[in-house]
């Protein structure tokens, strides 16, 4: 129907006809205030003209929205109708100029409820003690909180559940308004006021779950949710309350969304790229990350166009596939490295981490990390490390091949130098003896000269040989009984030198670890030497001492002969430095360099202590030997 | 035919050597007859004449002094082919060289070498040593059959 600024009815149609029993005629003309109409609300009292949704709608220009109101048929009985109106206004001046009213005929529905009230025969809760302790027990079998409320907001009946989740006994909470243990929303919502029964209002709460807070007798507030069925009696309808209290689900709830939010934080912060897809391929959502990465855009996302499968190259797609299977098997795969082919055909190498989505489908949530930059650094160094072993060969075989022309040299020292010079001695020797009389004095002499010279040079290219093969010799490394080796050289020598008296005083010697043939090597040098610098004292003298430690042996050789100038003690071994004049002592200055070049080649050092005509210390050490003492 | 069998051919390419070495033998008696060749080539041709196992002119010697460095082919070859050799694997070879390379040492007794000495630059001593060999590898050591 349309009503006019006035109320007036200008227009209806057939079925609004046919619901109130009228024709047009009669209709146009009458205002929804019409005394004809005996309008009530569904608890029974007058409905005055101004309470009318049509009114209201006029007056305040607001919309009114599903109002029951029972109006007199022509035919004497009762009609309810669900009402609501909404205000016309003029499109240019938005002043309202009427209302559009719309209703439907709840009769039926309403006869039913009244029907199954009165079944359960708890109509009247309030008179009848039977049927309220029948209702009450009804309550209490509930397993939430019941309570229910009069039209005026008053607390009516509640249940155990309900005192103990409220805090309040029973007759404290009685006749008091529902207020008190839901502040707000409830009383709003659901009791008479000015513009609507309890009724109306109830009509468009019945079955939802409402959330609200309630309020305990201590004052804490928690959440609850109520549902709301009517309960006719005879004073009007009562509301019952089922309340729930919902603070586990809410904290619940709130948790899933602080996670969901923080989840959301991260994907949207585009750190690691996110995506959710299906196993086939199809991906369906993909943070900005992801599809950066990979150069797409959201729109060819939503046309389903990105698919994993097809941007992984075929050679990982085993992989990939390992990685399903073990997902479907486990839950999760483990971290693994592909490579995905962008839209534009060029490669990313990738970290992905992947895991199944709860639910149908089994779908997938991946992590992707973009590793271009540490593959690139990684690449930077392989390449760099090839660079360094291909120098590395590069040395190494110049180094071979210096080294194979330095044994090649040796070789033809030791062969093409010592040749001729065994002929210059050989020869000159044969001339002194074979022709020894055709030679006068001087000649003699010369010849002499010569034959030294030829025997010095012998040693020394001998010596150089045993120097340069000391370098090279491949070490055997075994302990090595000092002591005997020791006793065993200086018998040796002895037995060579029979003129020379030369007392050796070998203290008891920890054996070391070492090359023995070499450590021999060193012996005999280190004693030739002290017995050819004694060669000018009376009553030559040798100390051999041995200084054990847990981790190197340091040995020392002391003799009483002429000693050296300490400011020059180390060049005495370096090859070829004296510091004696030949004439003095024979000799070709390798001696010593050998022995330094034995010990290091072990793994010790080597140092001398002396002063002139005060003897020499010579020293080494050396890894102390398995069976050290 | 009255040809002395040989006793040791001397296979050595330094004429003074030769000289040195002849020296020292004949200084102690101990050898008359020596055959020397200047390089590895000559000692194959002298015990395989024509390259046949026909025995040398002058028989096979009872001792064979080499010289490793040879022209022509060297005496780890010479060494190698009177060891491998039915006819000759029974003299006793003894190497005489200026080498004191630790490979050519080790080389020559894994052929089978009876001794290896390094030619001393000293005269006497030299002398001392190629006698002192001689005397034991002719005189003393005892060969089967």
């Amino acid at each position: 129907m349309v009503q006019d600024a006035e109320g007036r009815i200008v227009e209806s149609n057939p079925t609004a006809r046919a619901i109130l029993g009228l024709d047009a005629a009669t209709l146009t003309g009458r205002t929804s205030d019409d005394p004809e109409w005996q309008t009530v609300w569904s608890d029974g009292k007058p409905a005055r003209g101004e309470d009318l949704p049509s009114t209201i709608a006029r007056t305040t220009g607001e919309p009114v929205r599903g109002v029951v109101i029972g109006v007199r048929h022509p035919s004497g009985t009762v009609r309810w109708l669900r009402v609501s109106a909404s205000p016309l206004r003029d499109a240019a001046s938005d002043e309202v100029l009427g209302a559009v009213v719309s209703f439907s005929d709840v009769t039926e529905a309403r006869r039913g409820e009244q029907a199954l009230l009165d079944s359960r025969n708890i109509s009247d809760v309030r008179e009848s003690q039977e049927s309220a302790a029948k209702y009450r027990g009804l309550l209490e079998a509930a397993p939430d909180a019941m309570v229910v409320v009069d039209g005026a907001g008053e607390i009516v009946l509640l249940n155990a559940q309900a005192e103990r989740q409220f805090g309040y006994r029973r007759d404290e909470l009685v006749g008091q308004q529902v207020k008190v243990i839901i502040p707000e929303g409830f009383a709003e919502r659901l009791i008479a006021d000015d513009l609507r029964s309890t009724a109306d209002a109830l009509l468009q709460q019945i079955g939802m779950g409402i959330e609200l807070f309630g309020r305990r007798e201590d004052g804490t507030e928690f959440p609850i949710e109520i549902m709301l069925s009517p309960l006719e009696s005879a004073e009007g309808i009562l509301i019952t309350a089922a309340i729930r209290d919902i603070s586990a689900r809410k904290a619940a709830e709130e948790a899933l969304r602080v996670a969901l939010g923080n989840f959301q934080d991260l994907v949207d912060a585009d750190i690691v790229g996110v995506f959710f897809a299906r196993q086939d391929g199809r991906v369906f959502y993909a943070n900005d990350y992801f599809l950066d990465l990979l150069g797409y855009t959201r729109e060819e996302l939503e046309h389903g166009e990105v698919d994993w499968r097809a941007m992984t190259p075929p050679e990982w797609l085993q992989l990939t596939d390992r990685a399903l299977d073990e997902l479907r098997e486990q839950g999760s795969s483990k971290p693994f490295e592909k490579e995905y082919m962008r839209r534009d055909g060029s490669r990313v190498p990738v970290f992905l981490a992947d895991t199944r989505l709860a639910g149908p489908g089994a779908n997938i949530a991946a992590f992707v990390l973009d590793i271009s930059e540490r593959k690139r650094g990684e690449d930077e160094l392989l390449a760099l490390n090839a660079e360094l072993e291909g120098r590395v060969k590069t040395r190494t075989a110049a180094l071979e091949a210096a080294n194979r022309e330095m044994e090649a040299f040796s070789y033809s020292v030791s062969h093409d130098l010592r040749a001729p010079l065994r002929s210059i001695d050989a020869f000159s020797q044969i001339l002194l003896r074979e022709h020894a009389a055709g030679l006068d004095p001087e000649a003699r002499r010369v010849l002499d000269i010569v034959v030294r010279n030829a025997q010095h040079m012998g040693q020394l290219i001998d010596d150089l040989l045993t120097l340069s093969r000391v370098g090279r010799k491949n070490l055997d490394r075994t302990p090595v009984d000092m002591e005997p080796l020791a006793r065993s050289v200086v018998e040796e020598l002895q037995a060579a030198q029979p003129g020379r008296t030369v007392e050796f005083d070998i203290g008891p010697l920890a054996s070391a670890f070492g090359d023995a043939g070499l450590l021999r090597q060193v012996w005999v040098n280190l004693f030739d030497n002290a017995v050819k610098f004694t060669g000018p004292v009376q009553l030559a003298k040798v100390e051999v001492r041995c200084e054990p430690g847990p981790r190197e042996c340091r040995f020392t050789v002391r003799d009483n002969g002429v000693g050296f100038d300490p400011r020059y003690s180390d060049k005495l071994f370096q090859p070829f430095q004296r510091l004696h004049q030949t004439s003095e002592f024979e000799g070709t200055g390798i001696g010593l360099a050998i022995v330094a070049r034995i010990v290091r080649r072990l793994g010790g050092e080597v140092w001398a202590d002396g002063a002139p005509g005060e003897g020499a210390t010579f020293g080494f050490s050396l890894p102390a030997g398995q069976e050290a003492t | 035919m009255n040809v002395q069998p040989t006793e040791i051919l001397l296979i050595e390419d330094n004429p003074d050597d030769v000289e040195l070495t002849l020296r020292a033998l004949r200084g102690r008696n101990i050898a008359n007859n020596v055959k020397v060749v200047g390089d590895g080539a000559l000692a194959l041709e002298y015990l395989w004449p024509g390259g046949t196992s026909k025995a040398p002119a002058g028989g096979y010697p009872k001792l064979v002094l080499l010289d490793l460095k040879l022209p022509r082919i060297d005496g780890l070859e010479v060494l190698r082919r009177l060891k491998s050799s039915e006819e000759t694997r029974q003299i006793p070879v003894v190497v005489l060289t200026s080498s004191q390379e630790e490979s050519d040492m080790v080389e020559s007794y894994r052929l089978g070498v009876n001794s290896y000495v390094v030619k001393p630059v000293d005269f006497a001593k030299f002398t001392q040593s190629v006698s002192d060999l001689g005397l034991y590898w002719l005189l003393l050591n005892k060969v089967p059959g």
